[in-house]
């Protein structure tokens, strides 16, 4: 807020806010001073991210059906979230530490079913941790189509998994790596479609093991190549009129997606 | 005379314990809230204070009545950032609220990792040159992390005038702990001896956990810094193969000389991988020198000061490492 108040655009790491009327407030004030809110959806332009944006936006993939959006990723150990001895500031939280990851997962699904109609979460605890939830499933109507949407703490290994079901192909990436992978329909005998999307994606996931182990040896922005895209993305929009890699309705629409995911505070239906 | 030791639930932390209790010392242990003390033989023997360094605003109360801090709390697992901060941040305040107390006496638990392994040249002693930025955030998290908290220690302790000793261990082993970084590479059975001639800097707990209650207990120690060994050290071919036996496992041998492997990660890090300090550790010079460059190394200067000598013998190491459980 103050550096909004200070005539700066804004980028802020997600979430922006703890509360949706937070997240207004501040909205409402970057309007106001005519100045950029931009919260931090990097995987929206991760490369394999950016790759099904294209085939969605050619048509390649046809129209979208359904995504799945899930993160595996352990974080039970004493040292992060989970640490008994300093408690995690998102710990307060509503879904405590998952809540950290709803942006991630709620952009993504944003980003290929639109605004949100309906949302239903289920928010579970299966491990001994000072974690209020470790686990954490959704399923949301978009205006355009459907997404589940995961977190599991306990499922491994680490992924974080973008499935995006078209008319005509069925997308799918690991963000956390390099891999990217797509069965689609293929003109031939049908018999034969198993056969060559088999071999296609045995070829692609052979190349993107090796990919991820030398992305990891070469050093660079790893898994974090959406933010440094972001990024540039914006200073771009601050010196020409290209449209803002994340607008204002974006940024409200998802937060709203996010709001309606949370659990119920204790004590209430 | 009593002591407040942090980290008393860690490896070497509970052998400080236990010999300070051996020596007739009052013991009071500073443990995190949620630090499991069951396992402890002395839990039922000490007081117990329960506070987290980086967050705990009653730090002060863990001093009453004390008269020596050993502080040996350290993060050694976790990113940069949490290493810094748990080894670090909690110095500082551990050392601020002890400013507000009558205990002036602090005994470090400091680490070879703070040395500067690319200039050292025959043997490593205390006046050896300690690394520094920038190379210092070449290193891994842990070396950044130590180098900070004696270097903070250090301008703390003078500040207010506490009387200051640190102690630099080598490689601390003993049971459950006795596979050392210095042993080289394993890939399954297999284990790359780089270097295997090599001395390697270490020392059982248990010898080291008798030096830091001497150094808590003799003045002479006030002011001094002590690299903590066992002696020359062992080869690393050799306590490889007292590993791989003690262990009962299956395990191969294979020799690559150290010049040569130095070489290579030298060549490789300024190359294809362009100073990546993402590497995996060993694949870094900075810290692959850290891990296994061939010096000498004594614990003279304890010997000299203290009179100190390593209490077990190498024999009585392995089987305190190796042989089987006391009492079971």
């Amino acid at each position: 807020m103050d550096s909004l108040q200070a005539n700066a655009h804004v980028i802020v790491e997600k979430p922006a806010t703890v509360t949706l009327p937070e997240l207004e407030q501040l909205l409402a004030r970057a309007s106001e001073q005519r100045r950029m809110l931009l919260e931090d959806y990097n995987y929206l332009y991760s490369a394999a991210t950016l790759e099904i944006r294209r085939l969605v936006e050619s048509g390649e993939l046809g129209a979208v059906v359904h995504v799945d959006v899930a993160i595996c990723l352990n974080i039970l150990g004493p040292g992060g979230f989970a640490d008994p001895n300093s408690p995690h500031p998102c710990l307060t939280m509503a879904g405590g530490a998952i809540a950290d990851f709803l942006p991630h997962l709620a952009s993504l699904a944003h980003c290929f079913i639109g605004p949100h109609v309906r949302a239903d979460a289920i928010w579970r605890k299966r491990s001994d941790t000072i974690l209020p939830y470790d686990e954490f499933h959704a399923l949301v109507g978009g205006e355009r189509a459907t997404a589940s949407l995961t977190f599991s703490s306990t499922a491994q290994p680490d992924a974080f998994w973008l499935r995006v079901y078209g008319e005509r192909m069925l997308a799918s990436a690991n963000l956390f790596e390099k891999r990217f992978t797509t069965e689609r329909l293929r003109p031939g005998p049908k018999p034969l479609q198993p056969v060559r999307n088999g071999l296609e994606e045995g070829r692609a996931i052979r190349k993107a093991a090796i990919g991820t182990l030398w992305r990891k040896f070469r050093g660079g922005p790893g898994s974090y190549d959406g933010l440094y895209e972001l990024l540039a993305r914006t200073y771009r929009t601050l010196a020409t009129p290209e449209a803002r890699p994340v607008s204002a309705q974006q940024v409200l629409e998802v937060n709203r997606l996010v709001d309606a995911l949370k659990p119920a505070p204790a004590g209430q239906a | 005379m009593k002591i407040l030791v942090t980290g008393a639930n860690g490896f070497l932390g509970q052998h400080v314990v236990s010999a300070a209790l051996a020596r007739g010392l009052d013991v009071r242990v500073l443990v995190r809230p949620a630090a499991a003390l069951e396992g402890m033989s002395w839990a039922k023997s000490v007081d117990v204070f329960r506070a987290d360094l980086r967050s705990a605003s009653n730090l002060e109360q863990a001093f009453d009545g004390v008269d020596v801090l050993v502080h040996l709390a350290a993060a050694v697992t976790g990113g940069e950032d949490a290493q810094f901060a748990a080894t670090v941040v909690g110095t500082e305040r551990l050392l601020d609220a002890m400013s507000r107390t009558s205990c002036r006496r602090i005994v470090l638990a400091s680490s070879f990792s703070v040395y500067d392994w690319s200039a050292i040249r025959g043997t490593l002693t205390e006046d050896s040159p300690l690394e520094s930025p920038p190379d210092l955030y070449r290193r891994d998290g842990y070396s950044i992390a130590k180098s900070w908290q004696e270097r903070v220690t250090r301008e703390l302790a003078e500040k207010f005038g506490f009387a200051l000793t640190v102690l630099r261990p080598g490689f601390i082993w003993g049971r459950d702990h006795a596979y050392l970084a210095a042993l080289g590479q394993q890939v399954g059975p297999v284990h790359f001896v780089i270097g295997p001639m090599t001395h390697i800097p270490m020392t059982h707990v248990e010898n080291c956990a008798d030096l830091f209650v001497v150094a808590a207990t003799d003045p002479r120690a006030e002011g001094q810094t002590f690299n903590v060994v066992d002696g020359p050290g062992e080869r690393i071919w050799n306590f490889l193969g007292d590993y791989i036996k003690g262990m009962k496992e299956r395990g191969w041998r294979i020799p690559v000389p150290y010049a040569l492997a130095y070489g290579l990660v030298k060549l490789g890090y300024e190359t294809i991988f362009r100073r990546n300090d993402k590497l995996p550790q060993i694949l870094i010079p900075m810290r692959f020198e850290s891990r296994l460059k061939p010096l000498s190394y004594s614990y003279e200067r304890a010997h000299r000061v203290l009179g100190w000598t390593p209490p077990l013998s190498f024999e009585q190491m392995l089987q305190r490492t190796f042989g089987p459980v006391k009492g079971v």
